[in-house]
């Protein structure tokens, strides 16, 4: 008998346990794996994304989420030389469209029309621009965009301005000149200190949410640097008085526009500086069709006999004529290079007239042969001294420099009608500065229209003694005998020049158009001020300085002198004692 | 050393929130800093305008057409005025005793 071994029968749970251990085995390995590989490919890709693209990726986030918003810096304000506000920047907004994302109806385009003051089809016209970006108004005043602002209309944003304010308007328009939209100097003194009055606008981080509105501040970046201020020399008192009786004497006498200016006799500054016709600097369109044009220093005139000081003043200077001589007269007419010059009176007694009658009663004739003894380059040396030919440098935009010929081409008749104020031309500001040379013992004062408490420059032109002898002849010239006795002054010596030149025009001198001037300085005692009054074309049938442009003169000296308190050094006319006071008074109460 | 690593795990955990407190604590002061500067400048603003106003109602010429047409007070008439010289009353007061 033989036993047949039985094979053991593993248990079937006992081979799936193998083969499912087997297989877990390799299915943990795989997840393992697999979270290894995803593992290793976050830690790769948090490194690419930290380490490899972190700058780029910093910067994209922040360019979404940072914005550099501008801190606006105003513009430095013009004061007069008394701190009195002459021009201004008040923040304004500028209303600006993106046409394509404008959601407007008709309703709203009518109130947006009526509160930025413009015509609703302007409105229309502008947001049916195809540019991007469009201004329906700048300088807005900040009520009216806040207005704008509250009709929330999609697709109007305001941006942050500035608006220019001039109190004195048309008053002071053509020294301080204008700024743009961008309040930015365009002309006048606006346009010459643009860099020391502008401000520089500064910067600051902020994060916005996805509105635009500002989350968090991430400090500054730059600091806004304010303009600064600027201080003239300009009195806005002298300046008023100025400009009316300019306007009072140019309507008066029908004349196509006049200047006049004011000048501080020892320091130069500039007092007032005023021109008519005038225009507002916050009249763009009178600017831009030169409005604005200050022509007491752009234009240039023929100053007539108010030269003729200055010839007298450098032959006694030079030493070739004496302040007691006589000059013949010949006759009452010149005749050199075949061309004549006549005085229009006769002037002097027996054909001769002494130095003081030539000044005093503006002889042509005298000056020309007083002239005849001064070598050219001499004559010229002493009109140069006088700043004759060169800008006066105030620190104004486009001043003219006015012409003196070189000595060397001039002949004989061009010198002698020089010496009377023909053949050269100077603008007003620079017939006044030579006239300080009178009122400073011979020292011309550099003129500026900026404060300078005093600390002006000076040059010599003549010695004081020759001013000594030349201010009682000038003296004399407003008296009643002289040629401007409508330039004298209650209260107070005067001394002055009048002038009268005939214009040129095409190349010839016409009969019955003239400039008519007059510079004068007061009190002669102690020369505070120098004014100089310019009328141009006067066609009431009055032409003469003395009669168009002293009376100006004298109403504006008097009131400078009465404002700024200067004391009288002349008895006052008809005067009265304590008991006719007293006696006007009880008159006055009854 | 255990004791150690705690110590310095916890100085590490303070230092981080010193470090985000302050952080959030700057970022406070710097808006606050930004809006008194808005503040400031509006009060400027203000003050420029005020001034401006100012300046725009005392110029001489309003001075002047107000005087002329609110008042009814006209320039002095230079035939018709008399101008004194004080010192000179004053002295011939001292003499006589007439005060004016």
């Amino acid at each position: 008998m033989s036993r047949t071994a039985t094979p053991i029968k593993k248990p079937r749970g006992a081979n799936n346990i193998s083969f499912a251990e087997r297989f877990a085995g390799w299915r943990v390995q795989l997840v393992v794996f697999g979270l290894l590989t995803g593992f290793s490919i976050l830690v790769g890709r948090g490194v690419y994304l930290q380490i490899i693209q972190h700058d780029d990726l910093t910067r994209r986030g922040e360019a979404r989420t940072l914005r550099d918003v501008t801190v606006p810096a105003h513009r430095g304000r013009i004061l007069d030389r008394e701190g009195a506000v002459l021009a201004s920047s008040v923040p304004a907004r500028g209303v600006l469209a993106f046409p394509d994302q404008v959601e407007i109806d008709d309703k709203q385009v009518a109130q947006l029309a009526q509160v930025l003051g413009q015509k609703p089809a302007d409105i229309k016209r502008k947001l049916s621009s195809e540019r991007d970006v469009v201004y329906l108004a700048r300088s807005v005043p900040v009520e009216k965009a806040d207005a704008v602002r509250a009709m929330k209309i999609a697709g109007l944003s305001l941006q942050n301005e500035f608006k220019r304010e001039y109190p004195s308007q048309e008053v002071m328009g053509q020294v301080l000149g204008i700024t743009n939209v961008d309040d930015i100097g365009q002309e006048g003194l606006e346009l010459a200190q643009n860099d020391w009055l502008a401000g520089k606008h500064g910067a600051r981080r902020v994060m916005i949410d996805r509105r635009g509105g500002v989350v968090e501040e991430h400090g500054s970046l730059r600091a806004p640097q304010q303009g600064r201020d600027l201080q003239l020399s300009l009195d806005s008192r002298v300046q008023h008085i100025a400009f009316r009786e300019l306007k009072r004497g140019v309507e008066t006498h029908r004349a196509k526009g006049g200047a006049a200016v004011v000048l501080d006799a020892q320091s130069g500054e500039v007092l007032a500086l005023v021109n008519y016709p005038t225009a507002s600097p916050t009249d763009r369109s009178a600017a831009a069709s030169g409005g604005l044009r200050n022509r007491a220093l752009a234009d240039l005139f023929e100053p007539g006999s108010t030269m003729k000081p200055f010839t007298v003043a450098a032959a006694i200077d030079a030493g070739v004529l004496r302040a007691n001589e006589s000059i013949a007269m010949t006759g009452g007419q010149y005749t050199t290079n075949g061309a004549t010059i006549r005085d229009v009176h006769t002037i002097g007694s027996n054909g001769y007239a002494s130095v003081l009658e030539i000044v005093q009663k503006s002889s042509n004739v005298g000056t020309s042969r007083i002239a005849e003894r001064l070598p050219n380059e001499l004559m010229s040396r002493y009109l140069q001294r006088a700043g004759f030919g060169r800008a006066p440098q105030t620190g104004f935009p486009g001043e003219a420099h006015g012409r003196l010929r070189a000595p060397q081409t001039w002949r004989p008749i061009e010198k002698a009608t020089m010496s009377y104020g023909y053949g050269l031309s100077v603008n007003l500001v620079q017939l006044a500065r030579a006239y300080t040379a009178f009122a400073n013992k011979g020292q011309l004062a550099d003129v500026t229209l900026f404060k300078n408490n005093g600390s002006g420059r000076q040059s010599r032109v003549f010695s004081p003694e020759t001013a000594s002898i030349l201010l009682p002849m000038l003296e004399r010239a407003t008296h009643r005998d002289g040629t401007a006795p409508q330039s004298q002054i209650a209260g107070y010596r005067v001394a002055g020049k009048t002038g009268t030149a005939k214009k040129l025009h095409n190349g010839v001198y016409t009969d019955g158009k003239y400039v008519s001037s007059f510079v004068g300085l007061a009190p002669v005692s102690n020369p505070r001020f120098v004014v100089a009054v310019m009328i141009d074309e006067p066609s009431t049938g009055q032409f003469y300085g003395g009669t168009v442009a002293a009376p100006v003169f004298s109403q504006l000296m008097s009131q400078t002198l009465r404002l700024f308190e200067i004391p009288f050094d002349a008895p006052l006319p008809g005067s009265p004692n304590a008991e006719a006071v007293v006696a006007a008074i009880v008159r006055e109460g009854n | 050393m255990t004791r150690i690593n705690l110590f310095v795990a916890a100085l590490v955990w303070v230092s981080a929130f010193v470090v985000v407190s302050t952080q959030y604590r700057v970022r406070q002061l710097t808006t606050e800093i930004n809006k008194q500067r808005d503040l400031a400048y509006q009060l400027e603003n203000e003050r420029t305008k005020a001034t401006l106003a100012q300046s725009r109602l005392s110029t001489p010429s309003r001075v002047e057409s107000t005087a002329r047409e609110v008042i009814g007070m006209e320039l002095p008439d230079p035939q018709k005025s008399l101008l004194l010289d004080l010192r000179i009353v004053a002295a011939q007061t001292a003499q006589t005793g007439v005060k004016p």
